[in-house]
């Protein structure tokens, strides 16, 4: 169906999500319309004006197998730990282990490396001088690990997670904030189809729940400060949104080129039809007010695809929770859809796993393909009062049994990047 | 006999080429200035004397004073992007001058947007006030003030320091870039994966017309204290890394950089008769590490190479030239393999001797140095000052190999063909 080049399927999915350790708990989970929302235990929060987030459970990372040479654990940042777990799971259900060939698998990666930790700030601090920070000085005495540098870095996570599967392939890493994961999914399906790799693991990952990562947003007021209960404060599309929940994750794909899919008996999930991109090129801190990249994005993507507004049955939407993404989100959709937005089911995933920036995308597009498998169209929890700017059928609170065939899944990135990956149940 | 990887190439619909090229780099602001420079002999390679880096005892090649671009941005939120978005603007608006493109040219919506970043790093006087408010008498943090006076010290977008496709995107604004884009992260490979995607969103019809390219990092004591510690500079000896065990072949140096270009299907450069420079004729990616540098191994260099070589469906005996990703042990080997030692063999370039580790922009900036040179009657000695490579007289080459190589395993090739200017 795709438009030009090569069929590329996903043969495997993986996710760790504040509401499951792995992909099958966190569908099951988002659609009894659980939210893994709660008040934050991996940093003192006393005296900001939001203190929750959705953390995923440390006893589900530490349960799961350790891999790889002795020693990667002290280059592995959480995020690239939580990566790990999500890309095991999708490995483990397409069988790509058992594939000879390494030379042309490859990763592809959304991911923006670990954040200094307040300890980072006040051990730079006692190595500063009157105008300079002896940087030097503290690399060379060894108090400062070699490794937090290392796990800053952003590649440095693509290349473990190539070494770790063996992947010889390809090797890419895209920083777009919260478009990367649907970014990184975007880019290794045009790498494949392009016939530059038989499979690809795709992806990504965040780990913010941190000073350095939280403190960032509380400043610019992005996030929810407002809430009743942790577990009401994540609500797209609702007319009381007051900003987004911080959260943590990863989710991995496994693609794949349909005939190397189908010559080794791989288990097909669902097929990548097309990949939309964009930039708003409008302000960094601003989505443009009439939604004209997320529109881009979204046509982009069915174009890509070769299908039509019609042929769309259900979107997974971006649906952050603030006021500016969830209305001109909407009026985006209804710009693309015209008559029909109102007839598209949209949901958002973040009511109930909040934001994992970088992970988003990735998740939501697993969360997408089981949702086709399953014939299910995940909820939007904490849907409550309607916002007359946003009009659309955003399946409030409860989870429908629909077949859908076709879907979309937006992501738009701070700075203004956007994509939209379309997704279709697959048809031999 | 080497081998061929399998299937890495896939046939392009639309030749594309290259219609303008853009560079700033430590030794000028133009592809031509750094050129003339790297001939005549200058190295960018300096003292660093606006910070105090004294500590690592090292030199780098760094921009100084680049032509300043106005934004409409504020000041505090620029520095937040550092230089990485002066490189960026100043490269890109090189390269569209080039390629005479204006606003009005396209719709925004057809102009894609790709670029390698080399990674960013935080102020860390953003940061430090708030520590320096937050001390207990006894020295010591005191979460307490931490989080209810400490924090407010802080510029609310520091993070975006740590992003690197803010700068990217600022410069979509700039340039009004609304079109297909992603930006890859940090090393020289990301720069050729830019171009490639270029290509393959130019080749499916998704964009008219793209810009594409790459950034280095900014040199600050935090850039120069990763690459100490990663043993990429000498400075690391105290350390007790031995570059000589990471691959290096010779002391690397940072560099900072920014490199364009501007892609088109021929259809469309011809249509609005566009200069065409060159045509962009294959890639080849790969990624495994060597086990004792962690840098691509010359396995994966090799694949690399082969892959571009198949994709452009040339064999080695057809490249007059190769555009050095580094100077690493790793990728020396590989050349020889890949093509031999002979007199038939191709000429080998590296400018990181002169111009330093510019990361995602040097197979760029080489790129663009290669088609300055290509344009010349003869190649002139000269242009590799580093050691490990053998520069030769000889005529002018027609078509090139560029490579671009991580330091953490991933590698990049793409074959570059010189056209005759208007028509190919």
């Amino acid at each position: 169906m795709a438009r030009n080049g090569r069929r590329v399927v996903v043969t495997g999915c993986g996710m760790i999500t504040p509401i499951g350790k792995n992909s099958r708990e966190t569908f099951a989970n988002a659609k009894n319309g659980v939210s893994g929302i709660d008040f934050l235990r991996s940093f003192e929060t006393e005296g900001l004006p939001c203190r929750i987030g959705g953390q995923v459970d440390d006893a589900w990372l530490e349960a799961a197998p350790v891999i790889g040479p002795h020693g990667m654990e002290k280059c592995s940042s959480r995020g690239l730990k939580l990566m790990i777990s999500a890309v095991s799971e999708a490995v483990e259900s397409s069988r790509l282990d058992q594939v000879e060939d390494r030379d042309r698998i490859g990763v592809s990666l959304g991911y923006h490396g670990e954040n200094p930790s307040v300890e980072d700030m006040l051990l730079l601090y006692r190595y500063s001088g009157k105008d300079f920070w002896d940087i030097s000085g503290l690399t060379t005495s060894g108090v400062y690990s070699f490794f937090n540098f290392f796990r800053r870095k952003p590649d440095v996570a693509t290349s473990i997670l190539s070494i770790l599967f063996n992947c010889k392939g390809s090797g890419i890493t895209t920083v777009s904030a919260c478009a990367a994961g649907a970014q990184a999914i975007g880019e290794a399906f045009g790498i494949i189809r392009d016939g530059r790799a038989e499979a690809m693991i795709a992806g990504g990952c965040e780990s913010n729940l941190n000073f350095a990562g939280f403190v960032g947003f509380v400043l610019i007021r992005a996030l929810a400060e407002r809430y009743p209960s942790p577990d009401k404060a994540s609500r797209p599309f609702d007319r009381k949104r007051n900003g987004f929940v911080m959260s943590e994750g990863a989710g991995a794909l496994v693609l794949e080129s349909l005939d190397h899919a189908l010559k080794r008996k791989a288990p097909i999930f669902a097929e990548v039809l097309g990949y939309g991109s964009s930039a708003d090129a409008f302000r960094i801190t601003d989505i443009h007010p009439k939604g004209d990249g997320a529109v881009l994005a979204m046509q982009g993507a069915m174009a890509d695809a070769g299908v039509t507004p019609g042929d769309i049955e259900y979107i997974n939407a971006h649906g952050t929770s603030t006021l500016q993404n969830d209305q001109i989100e909407s009026l985006a959709i209804r710009r693309v859809f015209e008559e029909g937005a109102k007839k598209v089911p949209v949901s958002s995933n973040k009511s109930m796993i909040g934001h994992t920036i970088a992970a988003a995308g990735a998740i939501e597009a697993g969360l997408t393909i089981m949702g086709i498998n399953g014939s299910v169209l995940l909820p939007t929890i904490n849907y409550e009062f309607a916002d007359p700017k946003c009009d659309l059928d955003y399946i409030p609170n409860v989870a429908r049994q629909v077949e859908h065939r076709i879907a979309l899944s937006n992501s738009f990135g701070f700075g203004g990047q956007n994509a939209c990956l379309c997704f279709g149940k697959f048809v031999q | 006999m080497k081998s061929f990887p399998r299937s890495c190439s896939y046939p392009l619909a639309d030749e594309i080429v290259i219609t303008g090229t853009g560079a700033v780099c430590s030794l000028g602001n133009s592809v031509r200035e750094i050129t003339l420079g790297l001939l005549s002999g200058k190295s960018g390679i300096s003292e660093i004397t606006d910070f105090d880096a004294g500590g690592f005892g090292c030199r780098a090649a760094r921009v100084k004073d680049p032509p300043a671009i106005k934004t409409d941005i504020h000041p505090h939120l620029a520095k937040t992007m550092g230089k990485h978005l002066s490189l960026l603007l100043i490269s890109t608006r090189q390269a569209l001058i080039e390629a005479g493109i204006g606003s009005g040219n396209f719709d925004p919506e057809d102009m894609g947007f790709f670029a390698g970043m080399g990674t960013v790093d935080y102020r860390l006087d953003d940061l430090l006030p708030a520590v320096a408010k937050s001390l207990g008498p006894d020295g010591e943090l005191d979460y307490g003030r931490f989080f209810s006076a400490g924090y407010q010290e802080i510029y609310p977008l520091w993070p975006l320091g740590m992003l690197n496709n803010v700068a990217f995107c600022q410069a979509a604004i700039h340039f009004g870039l609304r079109g297909e884009n992603a930006v890859f992260a940090p090393h020289g490979d990301a720069g050729v994966k830019a171009v490639a995607e270029a290509v393959k969103v130019l080749d499916e019809g998704k964009a008219r017309v793209a810009i594409a390219g790459g950034v280095s990092e900014e040199i600050s004591l935090q850039s120069l204290a990763r690459a100490g510690l990663k043993g990429l500079i000498r400075s690391a000896k105290s350390l007790s890394v031995d570059p000589a065990a990471q691959g290096a072949a010779t002391e690397v140096f940072l560099g900072e950089c920014g490199a364009m270009l501007v892609l088109e299907p021929i259809s469309g450069a011809t249509a609005r008769k566009a200069n065409m420079l060159a045509r962009v004729a294959g890639f080849g990616f790969s990624c495994h590490r060597d086990g004792k540098s962690g840098s691509a191994s010359t396995r994966a260099i090799c694949s690399a190479m082969e892959g571009s070589l198949s994709q452009a469906g040339i064999g080695p005996g057809q490249v007059d030239a190769v555009m050095l990703g580094g100077c690493g042990r790793n990728e020396i080997e590989a050349v020889g393999r890949t093509f031999g030692t002979g007199a038939k063999a191709p000429i080998t370039v590296s400018t990181v001797g002169s111009l330093g580790e510019t990361f995602a922009a040097g197979p760029i900036l080489n790129t663009a140095i290669g088609l300055e040179i290509a344009s010349w009657d003869k190649l002139p000695r000269g242009i590799c000052p580093s050691g490990g490579c053998s520069p030769v007289d000889r005529s002018k080459p027609a078509r090139f190999m560029v490579n671009g190589i991580s330091y953490e395993g991933m590698c990049s090739s793409m074959i570059i063909e010189k056209t005759a200017g208007k028509s190919i």
